[in-house]
């Protein structure tokens, strides 16, 4: 059984190799007709540079853009191999049902090896660590997609937006100010060497996870309330709002945290968890936000009161 | 005894049919036996490239990965309940499942960051299950008391350590890394090629083989030791082997596939009323049953939510609970 | 050389000493039982010998063979044993219970063979356990399951068999059917037999000789006649005993003080 596999094995990659070769020799377009998208960040991505229509199946958390996703979903925590290989419509054009790009964001169960065995191709655009990471994951989609002038304009757009954002903030050498990046309500906070952690950064605050980072939690430690107490941030930003439902009067109400100096001052911001925890096209608007939280905890006297 | 042999045969083949030819994508199933027959030459096939990518590369180790899964959980389950004489016994007795599941936390959780490559998962698992088991056997007492149930106190005290380091690991970790865990635990063979196929075949067959040639000695052992001993039968070394095999196999599926509960402890309880309480009866019935369950479970988790899939281990135990809870009021109905 | 000798026993659990310096000859073919009160270290002794305790002293020698020197298989085919309480498992049948005396010629990897099948066969008819042979043995009452228990011994075609309280729990005929069965083996076909037994009438009318134990230390040794009259088993239960002729039989009646 296993010598008539191995046949069968050459003839199908002999077969699929064939109107490859005769494809690429007529000049029929090498832009793929069928995309998967395991990365809620990459789904935002390709519908913003206009692949849309090239994308037929999306995870299972890609919400947006919110009209005009595929139907057809994809666990990508625990993806199904035969889901993925016939996911395609089988057209005249585009006679096989296996997708020409698989984008993940986690290789889960090896999925990434086991499509390659197959003769997808997969790229695995995770989470970046800086901002470039991001631009060139854009880019990247955009040259496989061909779609390369609108990934590039979009690359532009959010380098200006996130440039003009970060010198809109006024130099503040004797302020310091201290902030609390909420990603749960169980105080799981983000270190700077992590992607939203690398935009605070930027933006000149003091982040009050990185005193507690360690390389074992992969900069994403876990705080603890006296810890948030005892630093007494001057600007909090939470993004659990949707998950867990924090808003800054549910902050209010958490023992001791009346008395925060961001809570007193009214400088606790909610962000869209999604916005938050994504690094594609909307990144304008995450750092839109955080610029804004962070020039009006900079301007109220009533923060620098000592 | 024939008759139910031959029962459980049919479902074997039917579960392969329903495994090769049941999926989210649809393919003839006159077509598919074209294929197949074209193989040994009767005949041409009329399936697509991808199509037969499917078939082969796709759902037919998927199905044999579900068989080798089904048959040795079903075999260690029934082993296990003839060692320890206990009806509860399921193969991760020994801590094979809290092991699994720290090496396979420490590898999605990638300590150190030197894990990336995903095939750290099965192979820390298949590590986390031995040690697990090692140190069970060990502070058990090398089953040399005479008492089994200082094995499975063991076994518990191991599972309860090692179940809070993994848990201690997790909460250290990203909030990625407990869903992540969650889903391997989950059980799963969405992702099955023939290289995960061939990496537990060897493991497997020489396990479940053990396993079944031992069901001579469950039966002797089934006097309890003393009495065993006093018949010729060499307690611990039975034991030792019996268990290692077991746990061995098991390990190895797991590394594979994630934790699939329910089907080492339903499987053999069935086969039990069908054949009597003969462990040489009972324990190569289990494998082909095992085989079978296992793949028609995952036929179900497959096309239920289809394209999405339901995990594997929550159909087993949707199914196994009012399955076990029917065998429990049978066999009550039998003792009165 | 004797069937069975024990020489200089101790047998220790923990800090505990559960039996002492016994040492005893059992010659082929007679019948030793041994008596005692309860905690005598009895039921210690027989399993001693049977292997299935490790001496902390002394030794054990069946058959010119040290008992510790054996394993498992080798001491099965030297000496069987008949446990106080035996282990009934649900579900097995009484014929494969009596088979599973054979397990130490035909192996755990083989079916029986032939001569297996015969031994148990003749075994099953010798014990009058025909009618049952394909009976759930949890079917079986208390009588019929000390039989089925006696057959899986026989089984096993040792010189040597061990018995602690054969008996117990049943009823005035079934100990009679027991131990009469017992005596024909040991008659004709030369079995030897160490037994434990708490009536003291019933040791003596079928033993040859027998062995008082209290406090794990052997007090008294000799033929039944003789130990059944002594001062020494008086003192051991702690009253008077009197010994009756019934027939030539010995029959002893213990006389509250």
């Amino acid at each position: 059984m296993m010598k008539s596999l191995r046949v069968t094995l050459a003839l199908s990659l002999g077969l699929v190799a064939l109107p490859l070769l005769s494809g690429a020799s007529a000049g029929a377009s090498s832009t793929p007709q069928c995309v998967a998208s395991l990365s809620p960040t990459a789904t935002e991505t390709l519908f913003a540079i206009g692949a849309g229509k090239q994308v037929q199946a999306v995870d299972t958390d890609s919400n947006y853009p919110t009209t005009g996703l595929p139907t057809k979903r994809i666990n990508a925590l625990n993806p199904s191999l035969e889901a993925i290989v016939g996911i395609c419509k089988s057209t005249k054009s585009h006679p096989s049902t296996k997708p020409d790009l698989v984008v993940i964001s986690y290789n889960a169960n090896g999925i990434q090896q086991k499509l390659t065995a197959l003769g997808i191709k997969v790229i695995d655009q995770g989470a970046p660590t800086k901002l470039s990471g991001a631009y060139e994951q854009i880019n990247q989609l955009g040259a496989l997609t061909g779609h390369v002038k609108n990934a590039a304009k979009i690359v532009t757009s959010l380098k200006s937006t996130i440039a003009s954002d970060i010198a809109s903030v006024p130099k503040h050498p004797k302020k310091i100010l201290t902030t609390y990046y909420e990603l749960d309500p169980t105080y799981y906070s983000v270190a700077s060497n992590t992607f939203v952690g690398s935009l605070l950064k930027s933006l000149g605050v003091t982040n009050i996870a990185d005193a507690k980072s360690t390389s074992a939690d992969a900069g994403y430690p876990q705080l603890s309330a006296e810890y948030i107490l005892g630093a007494d941030p001057k600007l909090i930003f939470l993004a659990d709002t949707i998950c867990c439902h924090a808003s800054a009067s549910s902050v209010a109400k958490r023992t001791g945290f009346s008395k925060v100096s961001a809570v007193l001052n009214k400088k606790v911001v909610g962000l869209n968890d999604d916005i938050a925890s994504r690094w594609g096209p909307r990144l304008g608007i995450l750092m839109n936000q955080l610029t804004a939280g962070v020039k009006s905890a900079l301007a109220d006297a009533a923060v620098w009161k000592k | 005894m024939v008759l139910v042999a031959a029962v459980t045969l049919i479902a074997l083949a039917a579960a392969v049919v329903c495994g090769l030819v049941i999926g989210p994508i649809s393919i003839g199933t006159t077509r598919i036996l074209g294929d197949v027959f074209s193989h040994i030459g009767l005949g041409r096939s009329t399936l697509t490239p991808t199509q037969t990518l499917i078939i082969w590369q796709v759902r037919a180790p998927r199905m044999v990965l579900g068989l080798l899964a089904g048959s040795m959980l079903a075999v260690a389950g029934g082993t296990y309940q003839g060692v320890f004489r206990n009806p509860l016994a399921d193969p991760y007795l020994l801590g094979v499942a809290a092991g699994a599941g720290l090496g396979a936390t420490v590898a999605i959780v990638d300590i150190g960051g030197g894990l990336t490559t995903p095939s750290w998962t099965p192979l820390l698992a298949f590590g986390g299950a031995m040690v697990a088991v090692a140190v069970t056997w060990i502070i058990g007492g090398r089953g040399l008391r005479s008492s089994t149930s200082t094995l499975i106190l063991a076994g518990v005290a191991i599972a309860s350590l090692f179940t809070s380091a993994q848990t201690f690991l997790q909460q250290q970790s990203s909030p990625d890394s407990i869903a992540r865990v969650y889903i391997w635990l989950l059980g799963s063979l969405a992702s099955a090629s023939w290289s995960s196929v061939l990496l537990v075949l060897p493991y497997v067959a020489i396990c479940v083989a053990i396993c079944v040639a031992a069901g001579r000695a469950l039966d002797v052992m089934s006097v309890g030791e003393d009495e065993s001993r006093s018949l010729g039968l060499r307690v611990r070394r039975v034991r030792f082997i019996v268990i290692a095999a077991s746990s061995l196999g098991t390990a190895a599926i797991v590394s594979a596939v994630g934790l699939i509960g329910f089907v080492g402890i339903i499987v053999p309880h069935i086969i039990r009323l069908l054949v009597g309480t003969s462990y040489r009866r009972i324990l190569p019935i289990s494998v082909i049953f095992g085989a079978a369950f296992l793949v028609f479970a995952d036929t179900i988790a497959r096309t239920v939510l289809a394209p999405s899939e339901l995990p594997l281990g929550v159909v087993t135990a949707v199914v196994g609970a009012p399955v076990f809870v029917l065998i429990l009021s049978l066999r009550r109905q039998v003792v009165t | 050389m004797s069937s069975i000798e024990l020489r200089d026993l101790t047998v220790r659990a923990g800090s505990t000493t559960l039996i002492s310096e016994i040492s005893l000859d059992v010659e082929a073919g007679t019948w030793c039982t041994v008596i005692g009160p309860n905690g005598a270290g009895k039921t210690t002794l027989v399993e001693t010998v049977a292997g299935l305790r490790r001496s902390a002293k002394g030794s054990v020698t069946i058959l010119g063979e040290l008992v510790s020197s054996m394993n498992e298989r080798e001491r099965a085919l030297k000496i069987a044993l008949v446990p106080q309480h035996p282990v009934v498992p649900p579900g097995m049948r009484v014929l494969d219970y009596v088979a599973l005396g054979r397990t130490a010629y035909h192996g755990l990897l083989r079916a029986p063979s032939a001569t297996d099948r015969k031994a148990v066969d003749s075994v099953v008819a010798r014990l009058s356990l025909g009618e049952y042979a394909h009976r759930d043995v949890v079917t079986l009452s208390g009588g019929e399951r000390q039989r089925m228990v006696l057959a899986r011994a026989l089984a096993q075609g040792t010189m040597v068999m061990v018995l602690d309280e054969p008996i117990s729990g049943l009823d005035l005929r079934h100990q009679m059917t027991m131990l009469e069965l017992l005596q024909k083996e040991v008659k004709e076909c030369g079995l030897t037999v160490l037994a434990t037994l708490h009536d003291l009438t019933l040791a003596g009318q079928f033993a040859d000789r027998l062995v008082l134990l209290d406090h794990g230390q052997l007090i008294l040794d000799g033929p039944s006649s003789e130990v059944v009259r002594s001062e020494e088993l008086a003192a051991c239960y702690g009253m008077k005993l009197r010994v009756i002729d019934v027939d030539g039989a010995d029959v002893v009646i213990p006389v509250r003080r």
